[in-house]
């Protein structure tokens, strides 16, 4: 028998056994039971980001806005799925809480137009301050840091990347810094006592491929 | 991402991921509970995933992640035995009486074995042989894991010729699967 039978039979072998794996556990399983437990296991709290509450009637977001409302949803998911990948630590699992609350509410004011300079510095600075403190959490009671975790979880910020870049340590700055400036951008293009302008955010270009993130969104 | 997607998402790759962790060594239990997990996260991510051909690929990445943080006893709800029975009971226990017969035994301890002798592979020879063995080509499988082509290749081989000794050893022979 030549090597290249051999390849064929054993590819034949392999083959057929993963079928028939996948036949009886696809005849075995529940899937609607099946279904209810991934429903149950993803209703933890933050792991779904609320929908944006855009008053009708109102102008449409400006691309400002839209970029600052994705960012904060990015960074919302990535947190949701750090919750959901295990127990933390209490305090760190509240702080993340704390933050995903002060970021839904900024993404709120921005969307709706009425978040100050003021208020969303504040804002910012909360988010910050917060998650420095559920980093310092992190490493003294797991021994990794929270853009560690993030990189580790089930999603990094940005969620889209197929594969998880490494673990960086300046990531979770990088995605702050970024979101403070898209704020600031946000709140800069609207007029001066006017709230800012919204509208629904326009298909881009790529949008049905995998989000690849600019250098400064990392 | 709609329910019914969803829904066929979750049927479509579900045991193809359980077979997927298990050929990386994880027992039946952990390996359907990170499954659990992984569409927990796609679930929460489903917008966040727009190009729908990436969902195998990504399924794949967060159940390894799901997985293994379970083994590090970080989290992972493999560490909580009701959690993991809960699935076991819904799922892939061993049915005797759909199992009965003795092709059927044969057959259960036939995949038992492959599984079990695949998860002794080092874990590159792992990777690129699960990958392999769901269709990627070869280009595909180096892209993927980036790797040269050539290592693909060698990692193939080496795999297919630890595989083929150690059936040999446990007396199945190759050409009687069909």
């Amino acid at each position: 028998m030549t090597p290249d039978n051999d390849d064929r039979e054993l590819d034949e072998l392999l083959r057929w056994v993963r079928d028939r794996f996948i036949t009886r556990s696809d005849a075995r399983f529940d899937f609607e039971a099946g279904l209810a437990d991934v429903r149950e296991r993803a209703e933890l709290p933050f792991a779904r980001v609320p929908a944006r509450r855009i008053p009708p009637g109102r102008g449409p977001l400006s691309a400002a806005v839209a970029l600052v409302c994705e960012h904060v949803e990015d960074l919302v998911v990535a947190l949701g799925c750090l919750l959901l990948s295990g127990p933390l630590p209490d305090l760190a699992g509240s702080q993340i809480q704390r933050a995903t609350e002060v970021l839904l509410r900024l993404r709120d004011q921005v969307a709706a137009g009425t978040a100050g300079l003021v208020d969303a510095g504040s804002a910012m600075a909360t988010v910050r301050d917060v998650l420095s403190q559920t980093d310092l959490i992190l490493r003294v009671e797991l021994g990794q840091s929270l853009p560690d975790a993030l990189a580790a979880g089930a999603i990094p910020p940005g969620g889209a990347e197929v594969r998880a870049p490494a673990a960086r340590p300046d990531q979770l700055e990088d995605l702050l810094r970024g979101l403070e400036s898209d704020v600031g951008a946000a709140l800069a293009a609207a007029p001066q006592g006017q709230p800012a302008e919204r509208r629904p955010r326009t298909r881009r270009a790529g949008d049905d491929q995998p989000r690849r993130r600019s250098a400064g969104d990392r | 991402m709609d329910e019914e997607e969803f829904a066929a998402l979750y049927r479509r790759h579900r045991s193809a991921l359980v077979w997927y962790l298990r050929c990386h060594g994880a027992g039946q239990p952990e390996a359907a509970d990170a499954v659990q997990d992984a569409f927990a996260c796609a679930l929460v991510a489903a917008d966040q995933v727009r190009d729908r051909r990436a969902w195998p690929a990504w399924l794949r990445t967060v159940a390894m992640r799901c997985y293994l943080r379970a083994l590090t006893g970080r989290g992972g709800r493999a560490a909580d035995e009701t959690a993991a029975v809960s699935v076991l009971t819904m799922a892939d226990v061993p049915d005797v009486a759909v199992a009965a017969g003795a092709g059927a035994a044969e057959t259960r301890h036939q995949e038992e074995l492959v599984l079990s002798l695949l998860s002794e592979l080092p874990p590159q020879q792992q990777r690129v042989f699960a990958l392999c063995y769901e269709g990627w080509s070869t280009a595909e499988i180096a892209a993927q894991l980036e790797m040269d082509q050539a290592a693909v290749r060698q990692n193939i081989a080496r795999a297919r010729a630890a595989l083929r000794r150690s059936l040999l050893e446990h007396s199945i022979p190759l050409g009687e699967s069909s």
